[in-house]
């Protein structure tokens, strides 16, 4: 194969861009090979690092294209008169065209108009943006209304909260002292005081009745 | 010295719940308290005459200060005044002849042998826009014959309250959940009890056996502004913490009302 006017730079550029295109066509082709060998689905973690590397691909090949921009536009392929065209005519053809096939223009169309929108509106986004603060304003009230008041989550009341160990009851565990505390001294009768009353006689000592009950 | 503070109320079946919630933020384990209070009553006068200076003149030199500011208000007018004294469940039903064994003959002289707190607080100030309650305080503590004082004063015992304690500590502010229980009627309701009844005949004031949750910071220097603000900073804080569980909140400024009326 002739090489004619091509640097060493040159044909080390070529290389590395054939280098990172083989890399993403890899990790590709493993990505797809993952889903088909299971009939489950492979675990979302998964998926999410595998289309990660994908993505790290495609950008360390978006960025070779770039840099390379101006060699890729002016080199063109030239096959010698010795390359064997009978029987790699398949390689040949692909090698000399010029123009894309006809299902990967339209992967580039659609590249490109997604590429636009995106570039001009970001709409889409903006609309994702708005339905979920609908979506949260609705579902948070819901939450303030009715479910903030429960005191056990949804799992807990559907199996029975009576076995439910919130550590903050001391049925099982009961404390000498709490015990001691709790019973001492209550015994029964007297009348239900307010607030207001018990403050007053914890101050003065007094029991305030209702009918000399005014300030000065 | 200015005291802050903030109420509310605990029902019985909530205790439980209230000192774990409180040992949780406040890292610590409560501290049980059983008290003594002796109120008592100035003379029903116009013009009172606060305390003997003599007798000021005569105390430890770095209560006279105290003495000295509490004399102040008490010259101006009357008010009931407290003593708190510390007690342990043991000493509740214990017999007659154990104590008079150990206190001698008067009948007030058994409070007398022990030190104890007088008390003084104002009626608390106006609130204007502060969110907390503040009152001026005077606390003299671990001082012996404090009866004996406030006799030679023209005071008259009024009545006696136990109060049963929680306390916790957070930074500067004081959590404490009390109840307040009565001792069953005696025979000479004028004079102090030698022995306390047993425990399990006192009755709680409140029918319900509700606790009163108090948040209280205590500021040394109530006439600094500086001082002032950051006690209710810090109240204000605690208030915001346990918004929706404690509703700590100022009250009426007379339900804290001291002074003698007649």
């Amino acid at each position: 194969m002739a090489q004619a006017h091509l640097t060493r730079e040159d044909v080390k550029a070529l290389q590395s861009t054939r280098q990172a295109l083989f890399q993403l066509s890899n990790t590709i082709q493993s990505l797809k090979v993952d889903f088909l060998r299971t009939s489950t689905m492979p675990d979302w973690t998964t998926i999410q690092a595998q289309s990660g590397v994908v993505g790290n691909n495609v950008q360390s090949v978006t960025e070779l294209l770039h840099k390379h921009a101006d060699l890729l536009n002016r080199t063109v392929v030239f096959p010698s008169t010795n390359f064997p065209g009978r029987t790699q005519e398949g390689l040949l053809t692909q090698l000399l065209r010029k123009k894309l096939e006809p299902q990967v223009e339209t992967w580039v169309e659609e590249g490109r108009t997604k590429g636009q929108t995106e570039e001009t509106g970001g709409k889409s986004e903006e609309e994702f943006l708005l339905s979920a603060r609908d979506w949260f304003t609705g579902r948070a009230a819901k939450y303030a209304g009715e479910e903030a008041s429960l005191e056990y989550t949804f799992d807990e009341i559907e199996n029975g909260v009576e076995n439910v160990n919130t550590g903050l009851k001391p049925d099982d565990v009961s404390d000498d002292e709490d015990e001691e505390m709790a019973d001492a001294g209550v015994a029964p009768g007297g009348s239900a005081r307010s607030l207001e009353d018990i403050l007053r006689f914890a101050t003065t000592g007094n029991v305030m009745t209702n009918v000399s009950n005014g300030r000065r | 010295m200015h005291e802050l503070f903030l109420t509310t109320q605990i029902s019985n079946d909530d205790l439980q719940r209230a000192l774990r919630i409180l040992q949780g933020y406040c890292g610590m384990s409560p501290v049980h308290i059983l008290r003594r209070h002796l109120k008592w009553e100035g003379p029903r006068t116009r013009t009172p005459k606060g305390i003997d200076p003599a007798f000021i003149q005569k105390q430890h030199r770095d209560k006279v200060p105290q003495w000295k500011a509490l004399s102040e208000q008490l010259g101006r007018q009357s008010y009931v005044l407290t003593l708190i004294y510390d007690v342990d469940r043991g000493q509740f039903g214990q017999t007659s002849t154990q104590s008079e064994e150990t206190n001698g003959a008067s009948q007030i002289s058994g409070c007398d042998q022990i030190p104890g707190i007088l008390r003084w607080s104002d009626l608390p100030d106006p609130a204007g826009n502060r969110p907390v309650n503040s009152r001026l305080i005077v606390n003299i503590e671990n001082e012996m014959g404090l009866c004996t004082v406030l006799k030679s004063m023209n005071h008259r015992f009024s009545n006696e309250i136990i109060q049963e304690c929680n306390r916790f500590v957070h930074g500067n502010v004081i959590f404490e959940i009390n109840r307040y229980l009565q001792l069953p009627e005696n025979d000479t309701p004028s004079s102090i009890r030698t022995e306390l009844p047993p425990y399990e005949s006192l009755v709680p004031f409140d029918g319900d056996n509700k606790w009163i949750l108090t948040a209280s910071v205590l500021v040394l220097d109530g006439n600094n502004p500086e001082q002032m603000q950051k006690g209710i900073d810090e109240l204000a804080a605690v208030m915001l913490d346990f918004e929706g569980c404690f509703n700590l909140e100022k009250r009426d400024r007379h339900i804290f009302d001291t002074r003698i009326k007649f």
